[in-house]
């Protein structure tokens, strides 16, 4: 019986000391070899990644950051752009579009009837400039111009009786002359585009402007018998204006939350001083914040 | 060791209190909390060399993480704490647990875990949080937090960022807090029988388990799914003719286009001053 108490005890004992060190409970010695370690490795990862950091020393007032890589903002315009035509929509006249006198004694007049005009844009020939910390991107985007109307001429008849005594053009007589011809003009050129970039609540507005008014010019004649042929110029304006204003993915929104026991909270990010500038290939974008809660 | 692993090799809890309060004199040691303790450290320890390790090899890889990417997107630390701070003291009682309330003091981002304070500039590029938790007895009354007993629980957690939100509204991404081990982080006298008891009780349970469920979920706002857009629009541009205030009237119609973009995330460096995403677009 003695035994067995013993054997029991003893196992007991063997137990408890198993309890204590069943895992190799680490010695204070390996703890300072692996805190040597841990030194060895956080010294390299500090060469390394100390470059990247954007805040030093960090702070509150450290803004949200976004930097767009250039070769992607300027590939995306590329896709977007490229391919893409300006339409000229004609909605209407406002005549005679040119007129003169004599002829056969009532003038003539030529009118534009129709006109279309369209703009297609190729390769767009993105141009970053940075300067001072700003960025810019202009573009130069080839195109290849169409247009095409159709005139109508017409030299009056003479001046005809509209009473016994009274003689003139209002009361012309016989119709005139008239013709009719379509005209057409092809060009190739260049627009002058920039790009600006403007950081706001959430987005990153990206503006396609012409700054210059860009004219292309479409002569039009038409031959008007007697007269001979007459002709007049066309000037095709795309104004100084914006031509594409959209917003490019700013990825980070303006929004979030925490489910705390007592109900959620979510806020709302008010975006503060947004500035946009260049640097590292890219276009970066920062944001100072404020938290609202709800 | 884990306190499961103890409990299988000695199911019968009394006579191994037995023994173990005779042979360590009833001091901190008799309790497993000495070697939870050093073990919770080496555990670290060993996890922060690996992390670091991990962190070498994605830097020697990509120096410039930003020139494999088409974006990157900077969180800084004061945002995320902005978020943390509204957990601040929260409280629970787990329910396996007797006259037992575990408090849920703060929490904050420590991406410098592992630098020595003295050592500056040091970067150890580790997703931890200085999160502070303590366990304490109830109140005798309602009124204050906590009864006569509170004891520090020593936490290794760290910070977890999915760009992608799971349930919640698009444009956020899921930030939990990942519990690694909590300890309770005490020294115990030979006479605190009251203080060994509550210990006791606190290191029989999984606490990281306890502590991490009650851990409330947050979003940061992360948009991972964006829409480029352009609605195409006339701008006036009559066309003057010769005679006086004639003109060919219309509009220059700019096109629409439209375009989706995806970002995947390719890495994500956490910093001294925040969060570091590095992302590609479909």
């Amino acid at each position: 019986m003695s035994i067995v108490r013993a054997t029991t005890v003893g196992l007991l004992f063997t137990i408890s000391a198993l309890d204590c060190f069943c895992a190799q409970t680490p010695t204070q010695d390996d703890i300072n070899k692996l805190t040597q370690q841990l030194a060895v490795n956080i010294a390299a990862v500090t060469q390394s990644a100390q470059p990247l950091v954007i805040c030093q020393p960090p702070s509150a007032t450290c803004p949200f950051r976004l930097w767009v890589a250039q070769a992607y903002l300027s590939g995306t315009l590329d896709q977007l752009l490229n391919n893409q035509s300006l339409i000229y929509d004609t909605t209407g006249f406002r005549t005679p579009n040119l007129a003169g006198g004599d002829a056969l004694g009532c003038g003539w007049y030529v009118n534009v009837t129709a006109f279309g005009a369209s703009l297609h844009i190729s390769t767009i020939s993105p141009v970053w400039e940075t300067a001072a910390g700003q960025i810019r991107l202009s573009l130069s985007p080839a195109f290849n111009f169409s247009a095409q109307a159709q005139l109508a001429g017409h030299v009056n008849g003479p001046p005809g009786p509209c009473h016994i005594f009274d003689w003139s053009c209002s009361c012309p007589i016989g119709g005139g002359i008239g013709a009719s011809v379509g005209v057409g003009a092809t060009a190739n050129d260049q627009l002058g585009l920039l790009v600006a970039l403007t950081p706001s609540q959430q987005n990153l507005g990206v503006q396609v402007s012409q700054p210059n008014a860009k004219t292309i010019t479409v002569n039009a004649s038409i031959g008007l018998g007697i007269l001979g042929t007459v002709g007049f110029p066309i000037p095709i304006t795309v104004p100084s204006s914006t031509l594409y204003n959209t917003q490019f993915p700013m990825a980070f929104g303006t929004s979030g939350g925490i489910n705390l026991p007592q109900g959620a909270r979510y806020y709302q990010i008010n975006v503060v001083s947004p500035a946009v500038s260049g640097g590292d290939n890219g276009v970066v974008a920062t944001f100072g914040f404020q938290f609202i809660w709800q | 060791m884990s306190i499961a692993t103890c409990k299988l090799i000695l199911p019968m809890r009394h006579v191994y209190t037995t023994i173990v309060f005779g042979s360590c004199l009833l001091t901190t040691s008799c309790l497993p909390l000495k070697q939870l303790q050093m073990q919770q450290q080496a555990n670290l320890l060993n996890a922060q060399i690996q992390q670091t390790s991990q962190v070498l090899a994605q830097l020697k890889k990509t120096p410039n993480p930003e020139s494999a990417s088409q974006f990157s997107v900077f969180v800084p630390v004061a945002a995320l704490n902005e978020v943390f701070s509204k957990a601040d003291g929260l409280s629970f009682e787990p329910q396996n647990l007797n006259n037992v309330r575990i408090v849920l003091n703060q929490f904050r981002a420590n991406f410098n875990a592992g630098c020595s304070s003295g050592s500056m500039p040091c970067v150890s590029a580790l997703p931890y949080l200085d999160f502070s938790v303590s366990a304490c007895t109830l109140p005798p009354r309602a009124g204050s937090p906590c009864g006569d007993i509170t004891v520090t629980l020593q936490t290794t957690a760290y910070l977890d960022i999915v760009p992608q939100s799971v349930n919640g509204l698009p444009g956020q991404a899921t930030v939990s807090v990942q519990i690694v081990d909590v300890v309770p982080n005490v020294q115990i006298g030979i006479f605190d029988f009251a203080l060994r008891g509550f210990v006791q009780q606190l290191i029989k349970v999984n606490l990281a388990q306890l502590v991490a469920q009650n851990v409330p979920p947050m979003t940061i706002p992360v948009q991972i799914n964006n829409h480029i857009a352009y609605k195409g629009g006339p701008i006036p541009a009559n066309i003057p003719t010769p005679n006086g205030g004639s003109a060919i009237l219309g509009n220059i119609l700019t096109p629409s286009f439209a375009k989706d973009v995806s970002l995947q995330v390719q890495s994500i460096l956490f910093l001294p001053d925040g969060v570091h995403m590095y992302l590609l677009a479909n």
